[in-house]
């Protein structure tokens, strides 16, 4: 029985084609934007830091990995989210960023079609992980994830501090 | 949805009365959409407090918010529908879903001022037939702490 159906529609927030990557993590698959993305590596050529971030606000960095000079922080995807039971396997180095992120596997690239806002009702961190919502198909909802939330610029300073104590340590 | 052969006055308002196991609650009928059968719940990581996830309802993305946790405590029984309602943010309305136990009924009741031993989410009750049915504010409702300790529901009150 339909009483009073307001047009409470989920707003648009973005109508092109956007290619994103299907990422799991846990029982959970996400969405990043694949621009977003410069490489997939596997856990080859990480380096330890967990035992300098183990006690501070960025537990979530377990180790860093040096590309071309530079050096990335490791985000653990399932420490982000707040999820149990994640096996890493892979690392996705993040364009413009010093980040990378650790997550189980990737499963694809697709293209969506409309990036839906997140509902108002949702009002913890999820506002901060997430760029919005995608439906995959008719009825598949997959979170698309705001990559520059895997390490804020406080976070970064502190796993910075956290890398140069780990590298006092190794000389 | 039932509706209910009572009839409507004056002083009446009209309500949905929803299931959650043994216990039967009202929201007024202004905010109620639609009694939708179950749908798949899809599910990803978030931080608020009694979100279960999210339905697809022609091609619309609704939050399920499972009010029972609150309502009738964590060993509520299995929800088979849900009754879709509207809550605003701002200038924005947005529909929610809240997981019932059965079949809703729509009736016109007056409404009784709620006593003070009840929970604030409780803004007044209806007596009908046979049992005193609490009118739920939603807003209220979900900011409620649930580890609280809970007052007593209006028939343990009234017992």
């Amino acid at each position: 029985m339909k009483l009073n159906r307001p047009d409470a529609r989920n707003a648009v927030t973005r109508r092109a084609t956007e290619a994103v990557i299907l990422f799991a993590v846990g029982p959970n698959t996400f969405a990043i934007p694949a621009k977003e993305v410069d490489e997939i590596r596997d856990l080859h050529e990480l380096r330890s830091i967990a035992h300098y971030t183990a006690r501070t606000e960025v537990a979530k960095v377990k180790s860093t990995l040096v590309r071309e000079r530079k050096t990335y922080f490791v985000v653990e995807a399932g420490q982000h989210f707040r999820l149990e039971g994640s096996k890493p396997s892979r690392v996705m180095i993040l364009r413009n960023s010093r980040a990378a992120v650790a997550v189980d596997s990737i499963d694809r690239i697709v293209e969506i079609q409309h990036l839906l806002s997140l509902p108002h009702a949702f009002h913890g961190e999820e506002r901060r992980w997430y760029r919005g919502l995608a439906l995959l198909g008719d009825d598949n909802v997959v979170a698309v994830v705001d990559s520059t939330a895997f390490l804020s610029a406080s976070e970064l300073t502190l796993v910075q501090g956290c890398n140069r104590l780990a590298k006092g340590a190794a000389v | 949805m039932t509706p209910s052969p009572r009839v409507s006055t004056a002083h009446t308002r009209q309500f949905v009365l929803f299931p959650l196991g043994k216990k039967r609650f009202a929201l007024t009928a202004d905010i109620v959409a639609e009694l939708a059968r179950p749908d798949r719940l899809q599910k990803f990581p978030h931080t608020t407090r009694l979100l279960a996830g999210v339905l697809v309802r022609r091609g619309h993305i609704i939050p399920v918010c499972d009010v029972a946790q609150v309502l009738v405590g964590t060993d509520a029984p299995a929800r088979k529908f849900y009754l879709i309602a509207t809550r605003r943010f701002g200038r924005t309305l947005e529909l929610t879903a809240l997981p019932v136990t059965g079949e809703c009924e729509l009736t016109h009741a007056e409404v009784l001022p709620p006593t003070s031993r009840l929970p604030e989410y409780v803004e007044g009750l209806l007596s009908l037939d046979d049992e005193i049915v609490e009118v739920i504010d939603l807003e209220t409702l979900i900011a409620y702490d649930s580890t609280r300790p809970r007052k007593k529901s209006a028939s343990e009150v009234t017992a």
